[in-house]
């Protein structure tokens, strides 16, 4: 392995191949920062590109596209409060809060150090210990994936922890939004009123953009402001210095969020919006000030970002080990190494280990240069954002959007149920619903449901169908991690009385 | 003398007309043409359709840009088919049973089998049951012995109702078995659970075995002659069971689209599917190379029209 | 509060229109819509029983100040998306986005502002068409002019 990586390096420290990096990275970038344009579709536009190229190159430039993919959704994550892909959801949370403070260029920032990391760890999982995690993969059925439907749900106590009850309403809403279209199992046509373009459903970007864009950009426009952010009012000399040393001493956070996204990466059928998510929710779980989270702390950000990033790598272990892509992008990765006669699978390691390991190193080097093209290019975003005046920003957000509702499935269909979903999450937004628990309940509902039927088909053979969901061990690994979840809040308010008590006790004594 | 200039006039016109209208059809293709695919980039539609972009650009002379338009299972796209332009600028991928069945047992579809003008089928993916390579099952006797002793025995595949769904009830009457068929997203999901221990056979597409050689054991191929990729496969004809399935790709255009127009595309897809280099990739990949014509994919359709209904009036998933 | 009663209630409602939608669908169609129509029924009853409970705070009112512009804003846009397919993706994006800004202008709009902003998008539109249909080849909305 050590001659193949060091040989891979000559490969890679050539002028055209880094050119190629940097194109690639800011092709990702740009893709990941607008909503609509997702890391899966930026890589297969960018495919007949790569024909002329010869296979590790095209691999190069793709992987660097899609790391830089991920990355970008926290610009318009944070700018704008709508996640550049669905990756970046989380990263509305706390990111758009600290933009409009004032702190848009810190988070930025923030979200530039946490992906770097977040992308380097998954890359290391992927070079070191792809067999082992992969045959993990395996061992999920659709029992498993039901209940981890189920634990993603329960996130929803810590994400609304003001109003858990509207929380879960609006949990229930996406799922039941998400049922629209053709039923998994059985192919019915549900929900559609008629429509045979509600046959696939609600696409998630066009929810996405919906609830999360919209009604931000009804709101600046209703409340008449000139600007769209607090403006800082003076230039910080050497935030980019202390921002860096602000992230690095969470290791804790970006090392628990990596590793998560690493594992939910190599999933196959969960990936990004999924590890966001849930890394966001376990650093509330750890943080001794949960309370502070959504009102725009660095800490949010570092673990959404972090655990994205680290998808990439996770979900290419089994997609190099078994053969089998572990998120949609590397579905597409897929089919380039199949059309240059390369067969995924662990032959690709002995037999073509120089495209392998060039293709890996290279998203080590990817991942760092990702940092000053990221700077720069952030940078930039924020400034021209900040000083727009609303009058030309919300109507260039509008078109925007309307440009990424679009390109997903080249539907102007799309663009209207974006706009509708776009008011209806106005209005709930007034009634203090969130829309990051409706938009996990449309992410989840598929893989919960798909898991749910799936395996009461399997149980058809037990005595009682309803016992595959309780007779094997990793189900209740995930079922217990639901319960902990789900009642982890009103537990740390117990334990917090608990410890007040005895505290007074002490001091009185 | 009034009546000879009209007359002169009119000639002209109609002369003028015909010169233009030739001369568009005549410069066609002269601008990109957009391949719609209905389902996700890196499936193995899209993969078949990357295999001929390069040779069609070749044959046509222009470049071919993919277009993705998921949902419904293809039916998102294809009702979208009924209303594109049909300048031969916009050609669509079609599958078989997908185009057939689905307007069957949906009570709207967004559009008609028989309105699909489909110019080509380039190619066929025979179904093949499969188990993992350390099952106890080794020939296709095994597992029907194990499906008497076992009724209800778990069988993966790709999509409900498709071509593996169908295949597997098939399949099930012809050999008496009572089989439970699971449905998954793709055959990239159904393969993770076949090796998960899941499910404990799948009937899947032989694109798959030939992907995982070391990992899939193929017990027999639904197809009237072996596959070149898995010659040591038996197909079901040969050990007994009367039993054909699997999917067919095409393209198809607009309706409306003019003859000429649906000529040239018939033959340049005639021409990419007879390249040596598409021959080899499709094949090392587990496809069969077919190759119907415009009118040849009518009779196609018509017949498995017929096929299909019979089967979907036998399941009771008959809507219309 | 009385806000979310209404909501409660709409809620309610909306889940009993997809249960009498799940009729005709296939066991393994539905248990699933079923089971969350349930659930959603469950919980919005409990937020319309909550309401009566708990006090009323002083909140800013459900219909925000400038409702106007809000109403104003949606019909444009939604006047934009129609009007994409028929004037085709330039034409339309140039004009509406211009519109729009005139609307929300904060000071008065005078000719030299309407006609800027006119040009600055002309030019910002054509850019992202030439990026996005000519190089990298996506679709764009097309209509009878460009």
């Amino acid at each position: 392995m050590v001659e193949a990586i060091s040989a891979s390096f000559g490969h890679i420290f050539t002028l055209k191949v880094i050119l190629m990096i940097i194109a690639g990275l800011f092709g990702g970038l740009l893709s990941g920062a607008l909503p609509g344009l997702t890391a899966t579709m930026a890589v297969a536009l960018l495919v007949p590109f790569t024909f002329t190229m010869d296979p590790t190159e095209g691999l190069i430039v793709l992987g660097a596209i899609y790391m830089a993919c991920i990355y970008g959704g926290s610009f318009s994550a944070i700018l704008v409060n709508t996640p550049g892909t669905p990756s970046s959801i989380g990263t509305t949370f706390d990111g758009f809060p600290m933009a409009k403070k004032g702190e848009g260029e810190r988070a930025i920032l923030t979200a530039t150090f946490s992906s770097a990391y977040g992308g380097i760890i998954g890359v290391f999982f992927l070079l070191f210990l792809s067999p082992p995690l992969a045959s993990v993969a395996l061992k999920f059925g659709p029992p498993e994936y039901f209940w981890m439907a189920v634990f993603g749900i329960t996130i929803i106590s810590s994400l609304a922890s003001k109003n858990i009850l509207k929380g879960f309403i609006g949990g229930a809403i996406g799922l039941l939004i998400s049922t629209i279209g053709i039923a998994p199992i059985g192919g019915d046509v549900r929900f559609t009123a008629g429509f045979p373009q509600l046959q696939g459903g609600i696409e998630l970007i066009v929810a996405l953009i919906g609830f999360f864009c919209i009604p931000e950009a009804l709101t600046m426009i209703a409340n008449r402001m000139q600007k769209f952010h607090l403006t800082e009012t003076k230039r910080q000399h050497g935030i980019l210095l202390k921002t860096f040393k602000e992230v690095m001493k969470k290791q804790g956070n970006l090392l628990r969020s990596s590793i998560l996204g690493t594992l939910v990466g190599i999933l196959p059928g969960a990936g990004g919006s999924v590890a966001n998510l849930v890394a966001y929710n376990e650093a509330i779980r750890v943080s001794k000030h949960p309370d502070d989270f959504g009102t725009g702390i660095p800490d949010g950000i570092i673990a959404t970002e972090a655990s994205n990033n680290a998808v990439v790598g996770g979900g290419m272990i089994p997609l190099v080990t078994l053969g089998i892509p572990g998120a949609p992008p590397d579905a597409v990765l897929y089919g380039v190494l199949l059309l240059h006669g390369l067969r995924p699978g662990p032959e690709l390691f002995t037999t073509h280990s120089h495209v392998v390991y060039t293709f890996i190193m290279s998203l080590f080097v990817a991942t760092i240069l990702m940092i000053p093209v990221g700077v720069i290019s952030g940078r930039l975003l924020h400034r021209t954002v900040v000083r727009l005046p609303i009058r030309f920003l919300a109507p260039i957000i509008f078109f925007l959007t309307i440009i990424g509702s679009y390109s997903i499935r080249n539907n102007v269909t799309d663009v209207y149920i974006m706009l509708t979903l776009g008011i209806i999450g106005y209005v709930l937004k007034r009634l203090d619903f969130h829309p990051g628990p409706i938009t996990l309940g449309l992410i989840l509902g598929p893989i919960g449901e798909m898991g749910f039927v799936q395996a009461i088909l399997m149980g058809q053979i037990l005595p009682n169908k309803w016992m595959i969901f309780f007779n094997r061990p990793l189900s209740w690994v995930l079922i217990i991690m639901s319960v902990l979840s789900l009642g982890w809040p009103f537990f740390m308010k117990r334990i917090a009385k608990h410890w007040k008590i005895k505290e007074m006790t002490i001091d009185e004594s | 003398m009034k009546r000879c200039k009209v007359m002169m006039i009119v000639f002209l016109a109609a002369l003028v007309g015909l010169t233009f209208t030739t001369a568009a059809i005549a410069k066609y293709p002269d601008k990109p043409v957009t391949y719609v695919i209905c389902f996700n980039p890196g499936g193995e539609s899209d993969i078949t359709a990357r295999i001929q972009q390069q040779p069609l650009e070749k044959v046509l002379g222009v470049p071919v840009v993919m277009v993705y338009k998921k949902g419904g299972g293809g039916a998102v796209g294809w009702s979208e088919l009924m209303r594109t332009k049909p300048d031969g600028y916009t050609i669509y991928g079609t599958n078989i049973p997908h185009t057939i069945v689905q307007p069957m047992t949906r009570g709207n579809a967004g559009y008609e089998t028989e309105k699909i003008n489909n110019v080509y089928f380039f190619e066929f993916t025979p179904d093949i049951l499969a188990v993992t390579t350390d099952s106890e099952i080794k020939t296709l006797q095994d597992f029907v012995e194990y499906a008497k002793k076992n009724p209800g025995v778990s069988v993966g595949g790709s999509g409900q109702p498709s071509a593996n769904s169908l295949g597997c009830e098939a399949f099930g009457k012809v050999a008496g078995l009572k089989l439970t068929y699971i449905s998954f997203t793709g055959s990239g999901a159904a393969v993770p659970a076949l090796l998960g221990g899941h499910v404990k056979a799948l009937m899947t597409y032989t694109s798959m075995a030939a992907r995982y050689p070391d990992k899939i054991r193929a017990l027999a191929i639904a197809a009237d002659k072996r596959a070149k990729a898995l010659p040591d496969v038996p197909t079901f004809k040969e050990l007994g069971y009367e039993f054909v399935e699997g999917a067919y790709r095409g393209v198809a255009v607009p309706p409306g689209t003019p003859k000429e127009i649906r000529q040239t595309l018939e033959k340049a897809f005639e021409k990419v599917n007879y390249d040596a280099e598409v021959i080899t990739k499709m094949e090392d990949l587990g496809f069969i190379m077919e190759y119907y014509g415009e009118d040849a994919s009518r009779d196609l359709v018509s017949k498995l029209t017929g096929y299909y209904r019979q089967l979907l009036k036998e399941l009771g998933l008959l809507k219309k | 509060m009385k806000a979310d009663r209404i909501a409660s209630v709409i809620f309610i409602l909306i889940a009993l229109v997809f249960w009498s939608r799940t009729g005709d669908l296939q066991y393994n169609g539905l248990i699933f819509p079923r089971l969350l129509i349930i659930f959603l029924i469950l919980l919005s009853a409990v937020m319309f029983g909550q309401t009566f409970v708990t006090k009323e705070t002083k909140k800013e009112g459900f219909v925000p100040k400038e409702f106007k512009y809000i109403i104003t804003s949606i019909i444009v846009v939604f006047a934009w998306v129609s009007l994409l397919n028929i004037a085709g993706f330039i034409v339309s994006s140039v004009v509406m986005l211009t519109f729009f800004t005139v609307i929300l202008d904060l000071q008065r709009p005078t000719f030299f502002r309407t006609i800027s902003s006119l040009v600055i998008y002309a030019l910002m539109v054509c850019t992202f068409w030439f990026i996005f249909h000519k190089f990298l080849l996506v679709p764009l909305p097309t209509g009878y002019l460009i």
